[in-house]
């Protein structure tokens, strides 16, 4: 039987500078945290990364990976504090900001899942999101002459996602919001899953992302932290505090990067 | 005629621009707008479903009844939750003009654009926010609009928003291009603005106890239509203070909305410690 387990390192190492990469999770739910944090130690740079974006985003901007970040938005949610370093970028222009809307990052996915070259959405028009995207174009609908966005396709090279329980073939449990992990593997081109916990083949009834999309698992506990993946555990707000701190000033998240890449 | 508090009449205000035939999903993320919800279901809007953040499985949003304050976000009793719902889910209610949210941007302006992305220049910002999120796609598909401005001030009614992330009354509505989310209606602290459908110029639809239209003006960063006599508002029921102080809200959280610093951690102090 395949066995697509794998080793944190072995399969980060193939992700390449200038790589599309999609991250699961929302804010700071179900983000898959074993797997940035071993990106960022990582030479690779000029990354575009495509998210609902928490500490994920931040923490690679930080670390001068990102080239452009597209994004549904940037914040912990319901967990305290602020992406420092998101803030610093987006102030000084130093890294590509493509704004969309929730929905409109949804509907790249959904084009791509359906080898679509876009998606039509009524969100959008009229504002800056078009305006300051002038690459995404809008299409008259042929029948009533409607306009619409036409958000087109994305298919990374890889989609990052953290889920509560996966099976060596990549079939995977996730006991709470899937958010819009399932659209993402079905774009893009590879899937690295990380899981709180490899469980034998035939325990996964249902999987909850599409069969045979998985590239690699890898078995990662408490992989989400210190975002929450419910149920098996939430945040603890004081870490968001101390990385609201740290990110607020460069120097100190230098410092803070440098103590991660040697954990 | 019992007396009442600002923060009552704002509560009654959000409870009243619900009717009986509103059955939207709806979302209120402050103290004063969700016991506003809360109210608005008991009395003018049965078919509301009131949706609440949920840290714990299965979904990330609850749908709960009778809210009863206090609770833990994200933690609301177990007994007053009806179903739970996912991410993708409120997406669907939202092209289907069921999701209604009482959104707080940014900025606002006198034509009802909403911001919620960043202030000065877009290409290097004096402030960056969370994005546009789902004003795009709200203001276009919700069957209306509410916004809540807790602190109104010239830094938020703004002549013209630095970052257009929710449609207003402009050229796009005129020209037929866009089909839903208006009239759009503003809660503030200081009272309520409706839009002139024609101009589509911002005009004050009430102030609240103890504010004049002067007060609005004065803290508005453009012209509003003021109608002569100026509007006034019709004082919370007994009924209303009923509910409000002695069901949904016994413990004071909507005090919440409108105190900063020590004077917000004394409110909470009181109700932590039963009132």
């Amino acid at each position: 039987m395949i066995d697509k387990r794998l080793d944190i390192a072995e399969c980060i190492k193939e992700i390449k500078s200038n790589d599309t990469i999609v991250i699961g999770g929302w804010g700071a739910f179900r983000k898959p945290m074993a797997l940035i944090k071993e990106l960022i130690r990582s030479p690779v740079k000029d990354l575009t990364i495509l998210s609902y974006a928490g500490m994920d985003l931040d923490i690679l901007i930080g670390a001068g990976m990102v080239k452009n970040a597209v994004f549904g938005f940037v914040a912990f949610e319901d967990a305290p504090g602020q992406p420092g370093n998101f803030k610093r970028a987006r102030m000084e222009g130093t890294v590509e900001m493509t704004e969309l809307s929730e929905y409109l990052f949804m509907c790249q996915f959904k084009a791509g899942a359906e080898r679509l070259p876009f998606f039509p959405v009524r969100g959008g028009i009229g504002t800056d999101i078009l305006t300051t995207n002038p690459n995404i174009k809008t299409i008259t609908d042929p029948y009533e002459g409607e306009t619409f966005v036409a958000m087109p396709a994305v298919h990374p090279d890889y989609a990052l996602i953290h889920v509560n329980e996966a099976d060596q073939l990549g079939n995977v449990n996730i006991f709470s919001d899937p958010f819009l992990d399932p659209l993402f593997v079905r774009a893009a081109k590879k899937v690295i899953i990380s899981t709180e916990k490899i469980v034998p083949v035939g325990k996964i009834k249902q999987s909850a992302i599409m069969i045979g999309c998985a590239t690699a698992v890898v078995e990662a506990p408490m992989g989400a932290l210190p975002g929450a993946c419910s149920p098996d555990y939430t945040f603890n707000p004081e870490d968001f505090i101390k990385y609201h701190k740290v990110a607020k000033d460069p120097a100190s998240f230098q410092t803070y990067l440098q103590k991660l890449r040697e954990e | 005629m019992t007396d009442y508090t600002i923060e009552e009449q704002i509560v009654c205000s959000f409870a009243r621009y619900f009717k009986q035939n509103d059955d939207f999903v709806i979302a209120a993320q402050t103290p004063t707008s969700l016991i506003g919800v809360a109210l608005a279901k008991e009395l003018y809007a049965p078919r509301l479903s009131m949706l609440m953040i949920l840290d714990k499985a299965p979904g990330r949003y609850a749908i709960i009844s009778r809210m009863r304050f206090p609770f833990i976000v994200g933690n609301p009793p177990q007994d007053t939750i009806e179903t739970c719902m996912t991410t993708e889910d409120i997406f669907d209610l939202v092209v289907k003009g069921k999701y209604f949210i009482i959104m707080q941007p940014v900025q606002l302006d006198q034509h009802g654009y909403v911001n919620l992305s960043l202030v000065g220049d877009k290409n290097a910002p004096s402030a960056v926010f969370v994005g546009s999120r789902g004003l795009p796609d709200n203001s276009v598909n919700m069957p209306r609009l509410l916004y809540y401005i807790p602190a109104h001030s010239k830094r938020v009614f703004v002549e013209k928003v630095d970052f257009i992330s929710g449609v207003g009354y402009g050229r796009e509505r005129q020209e037929g291009l866009i089909k839903w989310g208006t009239p759009i209606e503003v809660i503030s602290n200081l009272g309520m603005l409706d839009f002139d459908e024609q101009s589509g110029q911002a005009r004050l639809k009430a102030t609240f106890k103890g504010i004049t239209p002067e007060q609005v003006q004065e803290n508005t960063g453009f012209d509003l239509i003021i109608p002569e006599p100026p509007p006034t508002l019709d004082p919370p029921t007994d009924e209303e203070l009923g509910w409000i102080r002695e069901v949904i809200d016994p413990l004071g959280v909507r005090r919440l909305d409108y105190v900063r610093g020590e004077a917000y951690q004394k409110v909470m102090m009181e109700i932590m410690s039963g009132g």
